[in-house]
C-alpha cells in the first residue's frame, strides 16, 4: 500500500504549505522552505515517535498556531512601548493612564456611530457571532456541568463504587452488581474507606391516602450513604443505622415526590404510607438540593427493609454470594489512593478464593464514581466541544471578512486620519476596538440564545447521566461567554486592523482607488479565509456524515423481532399477595381477556421483553458428552405461550409453548439459535436436554441486551426460553400484537389489569418499535447536533464563499469591460470567475480533507460499523461542499457577464 | 551589549544554543539534534523553532553561515556568535546558581549509577 502513503504525504505537504500563509510575509520569505523542510524531516523521521499522519497534522497545527502567535507578537510590540523601541518613544510624550482610558472611550463612540451608518453589516456580523457564541457558551454549558462542576456532592472526588468483576475463559472482565455477603466481607476486612454503603433499586407500588397506586422508583440503602453524601433532612429526620434491621418499615420521602404528591403538606411526616400492600411510616422528607446518588428515585428505605417488602428478598436468600444485585458506594479515607483501596479489595478477594467460596474468575473493582457516572457522557462532550469550536472559527473568519470589505469602503477615512497625525498603533486601537465591541455584543446576544440551547444540547449529551446533573448557563459559563467573545473580537478584528495599516496615504488619497487587478486592498487574506472557512468546515461534514452511517448501520441491525404493531406495559405483582399459584392465575387469565379483543391478533405475558428490561443469567448444564458436569452461562426468560408469534420472533425447529406447558407438567424449554449453534453444532437440539428440561424448539436469534455488541451485551450470548407457569416471576411484562391503535391496544391492557386488580400500577406504557427506537436515541441527537453545526459550518463558508466572490466581480468590472471591449465572450468571462472560484473550493477542500483525517479520530469510540476513514464519507463529503461552492459562485459569475463594456469603460 | 541582559532564557533558546555550540546546523538537523540530545523530551516544532531562531538571529546570538555548499541557498547553516556563546555562558552560570541553592536545600538526589 505505497501509493495512499503517497497521496497522504502530498496532502500534508500542500497543507503545511498553506498553513503557512498565518505567518506574516516578511517571516515566511526568510523562514518558508526550511520549515516546510523542518516539517518534512519531522513527519518522516523515526527518531520522533508517532505515525507520520498524525505528527503531520500536529505540525500543521502547530505552524498555524505560532504563526498567529508571531502576528500578535508583532501587534503587542508595535501597540506597546518595548526595550528596542524604548528611544524612540522617549522623544514622545508618555502617555498616562487616563489619557489611554479616554482614548479608548473615543474609540468606542466613534465605533458606535460608525455601526449606525451601516446597519446592514452590523446586523449580518451579530447575527453570525450570535450564533457562534451563542453555540459554543451552549456546549461549554454542557461540559462545565460534567467536567468541572461535577457531581453535587461534598468531596465527591472521593466517592467510589466496589464493582464485581467476572473474568470469563475466553474474553475480557466483565463488570457486575455485587452480593450482600460480598459486601459485608470488603467493609469487615479494609480499612480503605471511611464509610461504605449498599444500595438497592426496586419498583414499588405507593399507595397514598385513597389514590389510584402508582409505580414507584424506590432506594433501599444503608443508613450511612445519607451522611455520605452530605444530606440533611427538610423535615423529621433521614435514616439512621439503627432503622436498618429487617421488621422496620420506616421511609424517607424526597422533597419531588413530596410536593407532587402529597402538595408539600408537612403532616405526612409520622403518618403512613402503603408500599407494596404493606404500611410503612414516613420519618422525614429530603431537602429540596439533595439529588441522591441515583436521580429519578425519591423513596428510600433501609435496605434490610426490601426483606419485608420484595419479593425473593428474604433475609436468607440476600446471604446468597450468587444474588448479586446490588449496588455499593463507598467514600475513600483522607489520603488514601484508589489503588490502596483495590489492594485491599484484592487480598479480600484472594482469601474468599482460598475459602472456596467465590469462583478464582470472580473478583472486585474500585471505580471511581465520577467517572462512572460522567465517563462516556465526557466522550460525546468532547467532540461537541471540538465541532462548536470549528464553528466558532468560521463565524470568526466570516466576520473578519465582512470587516474587511468594509474597510474598503473606509479606505478614504483611514488614510484621512492617517495625514492627520494618526498613528499606525492608533489605527489598530480604533479598529480593534471596533471588533471587539461587536464581539462583546455578539456574546451578550449569544448568552441568551444559549439558554436556549443548553436545554437542547444537555438532552442529547447527558441521556447516559443521573438527571440530578444540569447544565445550566451559571455565573461560569457566562465569564466564558464574555471571554470567547472577547477573544473572538480580538481574533477577528486583527487580520482586517494590520490591512488597514498597509494603506498607503498618498494613493488612498487620490481618489483612483479603484484598481484594474483582483490583487490589493488585502484581497489575498480574503481569500485566504475563504479557504480557512472551507477547510473547517469539512471535518464537520465528515465527522457528521460518519455519525449518520453509523446510526443508519445500527439501525439496520437485524434485531430478529417485527415491532410493527407491538404494544407493551409492565406490572408488579407483590408478594404478599401472589404466590406462585396466584401469578400464574393471573398471567393466564390477562393473557385471555386480551386475546379476546377483536383487535388483539396475540398477547403474552413475560419476566422480559427484549432490549426493554433487565435480563437475568443462570448457570446450566447441558445434557451432553461433552458439556456435561460443567456449568454454562446462559440468559433465562419466563414466557407465555405466544411470546415468539407475539414479537414476531421466527420459530426454526420444534414448536413454540402452548397452554399445554403447565406448572406439573414435563419441563421444557425452548433454546436460541446461538445455544443450539454452541451445543449441537450438527445436529438438532429437539429432544435434547438442559437442567433436566426437554428441548421442544429452536428459535431464532433476536437481540435482547442492545444492538450494539458491548461489555455486556455479546452477540454469542445464549438465550433459554422456560413456560412461564412452570417458573412465574412477579415481575410481568405483556405484549400485545393487533391492528388497533397504540392508545387502543394499551388501553386493553390497563383495563383488563385494573379488572382483575384495581390495586396494581400499570407502568412502562410504550411500543415495541420505541424500545427498539431507543437504543439508537442518544447517538441519534449527538448526530443531529454535530449534523446541526455542520450545516451551520456549510451555510456560513458557503456565505462567505459567495460573499468574496461578488466583490471581485464588482472590483473587476473595469477588467471585464475592457476583456469584452477586446472581444472576449461571455462564456469566456463565466468560464473564468468559474474557474477562479473552483481553486479556491478545491484547494479549500483539500486542506479540509487532511484536516477531517486527523480529527474525526475523535468520534472513533461513538461509530458504529463504520471507519473514521470511511472513503466514501469523505468522498461525499468533498463532492457536497463543491456542488454547494459551485452554486454560491453562479450568481456572481452571472453577474460579471452582464457587465456592459461601455458603461463600465465610461466611469473609467 | 552586556550578556546578561539577555539571561534567564528561554529553555528552547539554551537548548538550540546548546546544540549549536556542537557545530554549525540547518534547520531540520536543530530539530533533529535537540530531540536526540535530550532523550526526546523536548521536541521543538518547526513554528516554534523558528520563531525563537528569527528572534536569536535578530538578537545576534546565533548568525547564519554559508557552509560552502552554493548549489542549495536554502540550506542555510547557523552558528553561535561569540557574543551568543558569552550569553550561554552567563545563562549557565545563573543555572548554576540556582542549582547549587537547591543542593544547599538537598533537593538534589545523585544519580543512579547504573545510568548509562
Amino acid at each position: 500500500m505505497k501509493r495512499p502513503a503517497r497521496t497522504v504525504g502530498w496532502l500534508l505537504t500542500f497543507a503545511y504549505r498553506v498553513a503557512l500563509y498565518a505567518f506574516p510575509r516578511d517571516f515566511r520569505m526568510r523562514f518558508g522552505p526550511q520549515m516546510l523542510e523542518s516539517f518534512e524531516y519531522y513527519r518522516s523521521s523515526r527518531d520522533m515517535a508517532g505515525a507520520s499522519i498524525v505528527k503531520g497534522t500536529h505540525g500543521i497545527g502547530e505552524v498555524i498556531m505560532q504563526g498567529i502567535g508571531e502576528r500578535f507578537a508583532r501587534l503587542l510590540r508595535r501597540m506597546l512601548p518595548t526595550r528596542a523601541r524604548s528611544e524612540r518613544r522617549a522623544l514622545k510624550r508618555p502617555v498616562q493612564l487616563r489619557q489611554l482610558a479616554g482614548r479608548y472611550a473615543a474609540d468606542a463612540r466613534f465605533a458606535l456611530r460608525s455601526f449606525r451608518r451601516t446597519p446592514v453589516f452590523t446586523f449580518t456580523a451579530l447575527a453570525i457571532l450570535t450564533i457562534g457564541i451563542g453555540a459554543s457558551t451552549a456546549v461549554f454549558s454542557v461540559v462545565n456541568a460534567l467536567v468541572f462542576r461535577g457531581l453535587p456532592f461534598p468531596d465527591a472526588g472521593r466517592l467510589v463504587r466496589i464493582v464485581e468483576t467476572y473474568r470469563p475463559p475466553n474474553g475480557p472482565a466483565e463488570r457486575r452488581a455485587v452480593s450482600y455477603p460480598d459486601y459485608l466481607d470488603w467493609k469487615e476486612h479494609t480499612t480503605a474507606f471511611a464509610g461504605m454503603g449498599i444500595r438497592s433499586f426496586q419498583n414499588v407500588a405507593l399507595t397514598a391516602a385513597d389514590d389510584e397506586p402508582m409505580l414507584q422508583g424506590a432506594a433501599f440503602i444503608s443508613p450511612s450513604l445519607f451522611s455520605m453524601l452530605g444530606a440533611s433532612p427538610a423535615l423529621g429526620r433521614l435514616l439512621v443505622e439503627a432503622d436498618d434491621t429487617p421488621g422496620n418499615l420506616v421511609a424517607v420521602v424526597g422533597h419531588g415526590l413530596w410536593t407532587t404528591r402529597w402538595g408539600a403538606d408537612s403532616s405526612i411526616v409520622g403518618r403512613y404510607i402503603i408500599i407494596n400492600d404493606r404500611t410503612v411510616k414516613v420519618v422525614g422528607i429530603t431537602r429540596e438540593d439533595f439529588a441522591g446518588a441515583f436521580g429519578g428515585l425519591s423513596l428510600w428505605m433501609p435496605f434490610l427493609a426490601q426483606s419485608e417488602l420484595i419479593p425473593g428478598r428474604s433475609v436468607k436468600r440476600m446471604q446468597l454470594r450468587g444474588l448479586r444485585d446490588f449496588y455499593t458506594l463507598a467514600r475513600l479515607r483522607d489520603g488514601v489512593g484508589i489503588d490502596e483501596a483495590q489492594r485491599q479489595v484484592d487480598v479480600v478477594s484472594a482469601s474468599l478464593h482460598d475459602d472456596g467460596v467465590l469462583p478464582t474468575d470472580r473478583g472486585a473493582q474500585v471505580v471511581s464514581f465520577a467517572n462512572e457516572n460522567l465517563g462516556s457522557a465526557r466522550g460525546t462532550a468532547v467532540v461537541l466541544s471540538v465541532a462548536v469550536g470549528l464553528v466558532l472559527l468560521i463565524a470568526c473568519a466570516n466576520v473578519a471578512n465582512l470587516l474587511m470589505a468594509r474597510q474598503l469602503g473606509r479606505v478614504k477615512e483611514i488614510a484621512l486620519r492617517q495625514a492627520l497625525g494618526a498613528s499606525k498603533g492608533d489605527l489598530v486601537r480604533q479598529l480593534l476596538v471596533e471588533s471587539v465591541l461587536l464581539g462583546v455584543a455578539g456574546g451578550v446576544a449569544g448568552s441568551a440564545l444559549a439558554i436556549g440551547l443548553t436545554d437542547i444540547i444537555g438532552a442529547a449529551t447527558l441521556s447516559s447521566v443521573p438527571n440530578y446533573i444540569t447544565p445550566t448557563v451559571d455565573g461560569v459559563a457566562l465569564a466564558f461567554a464574555i471571554g470567547v467573545s472577547t477573544i473572538t473580537g480580538l481574533a477577528f478584528g486583527i487580520l482586517p486592523a494590520l490591512g488597514a495599516t498597509r494603506i498607503a496615504i498618498g494613493e488612498s488619497l487620490k481618489a483612483a482607488a479603484r484598481s484594474v487587478s483582483g490583487s490589493g486592498g488585502g484581497y489575498g487574506t480574503r481569500k485566504a479565509l475563504v479557504i480557512v472557512q472551507i477547510a473547517v468546515a469539512i471535518p464537520l461534514l465528515v465527522g457528521s456524515g460518519l455519525m449518520i452511517r453509523s446510526v443508519a448501520n445500527a439501525l439496520a441491525i437485524d434485531t430478529g423481532l417485527e415491532p410493527h404493531g407491538v404494544s407493551v406495559a409492565a406490572v408488579n405483582l407483590p408478594a404478599a399477595r401472589y404466590d406462585a399459584t396466584a401469578r400464574t392465575t393471573f398471567a393466564r387469565q390477562l393473557q385471555g381477556a386480551l386475546e379476546q379483543q377483536p383487535a388483539v391478533q396475540r398477547a403474552t405475558v413475560a419476566s422480559d421483553i427484549p432490549l426493554n428490561s433487565g435480563y437475568s443469567a443462570i448457570m446450566v448444564e447441558v445434557d451432553e458428552a461433552e458439556h456435561r458436569g460443567q456449568d454454562h452461562r446462559v440468559y433465562v426468560h419466563s414466557v407465555s405461550a405466544g411470546y415468539f408469534e407475539t414479537l414476531g420472533i421466527a420459530v426454526l425447529e420444534g414448536r413454540e409453548f402452548d397452554n399445554t406447558d403447565r406448572a406439573g407438567g414435563p419441563p421444557v424449554v425452548i433454546v436460541s439459535e446461538q445455544m443450539a449453534n454452541r451445543f449441537w453444532p450438527n445436529s438438532n437440539p429437539v429432544g435434547r436436554r438442559v437442567n433436566d428440561r426437554t428441548i421442544v424448539g429452536v428459535v431464532n436469534n433476536a437481540t435482547y441486551r442492545g444492538l450494539i455488541p458491548n461489555q455486556v451485551n455479546s452477540p454469542n450470548d445464549p438465550d433459554i426460553f422456560v413456560p412461564l407457569e412452570q417458573s412465574p416471576t412477579p415481575q410481568l411484562q405483556v405484549a400485545v400484537r393487533g391492528t388497533g391503535s397504540t392508545t387502543q391496544l394499551t388501553g386493553f391492557i390497563r383495563a383488563e389489569v385494573l379488572r382483575l386488580d384495581p390495586t396494581l400500577p400499570v407502568f412502562g406504557v410504550t411500543t415495541l418499535a420505541a424500545i427498539v427506537d431507543a437504543q439508537v436515541a442518544p447517538s441519534r441527537s449527538a448526530t443531529q447536533q454535530l449534523g446541526a453545526f455542520a450545516g451551520i459550518a456549510l451555510f456560513l463558508a458557503v456565505g462567505g464563499l459567495f460573499g468574496v466572490m461578488m466583490y471581485t466581480v464588482g472590483r473587476r468590472k473595469n477588467e471585464i469591460g475592457i476583456r469584452m471591449a477586446l472581444g472576449a465572450s461571455r462564456g469566456t468571462v463565466l468560464r473564468m470567475f468559474l474557474g477562479q472560484a473552483t481553486r479556491l473550493v478545491v484547494v479549500g477542500v483539500v486542506t479540509g480533507l487532511v484536516l477531517a483525517m486527523g480529527t474525526v479520530r475523535l468520534l472513533e469510540s461513538q461509530l458504529y460499523a463504520v471507519g473514521t476513514t470511511d472513503l466514501g464519507t469523505y468522498l461525499v463529503a468533498a463532492a457536497a461542499f463543491l456542488a454547494a461552492g459551485l452554486v454560491a459562485c453562479v450568481v456572481p459569475a452571472i453577474r460579471a457577464t452582464r457587465v456592459d463594456p461601455l458603461v463600465s469603460l465610461r466611469t473609467e | 551589549m552586556d550578556p546578561t541582559s539577555h539571561v534567564p532564557l528561554k529553555p528552547d533558546a539554551f537548548h538550540i544554543l546548546l546544540v549549536l555550540l556542537d557545530g554549525p546546523r540547518h534547520g531540520y538537523a536543530l530539530l533533529r539534534d535537540i530531540a536526540r540530545s535530550t532523550g526526546g523530551q523536548v521536541v521543538l516544532l518547526p513554528g516554534a523553532l523558528y520563531r525563537r531562531l528569527q528572534q536569536l538571529l535578530d538578537d545576534g546570538l546565533i548568525e547564519e553561515t554559508d557552509d560552502g555548499s552554493p548549489t542549495d541557498s536554502r540550506r542555510r547553516t547557523l552558528g553561535v556568535t561569540p557574543f551568543g556563546r558569552a550569553v550561554a555562558e552567563a545563562e549557565a552560570a545563573r543555572l548554576e546558581d540556582l542549582l547549587e541553592a537547591a543542593r544547599l536545600r538537598d533537593l538534589v538526589k545523585e544519580r543512579a549509577e547504573a545510568k548509562s
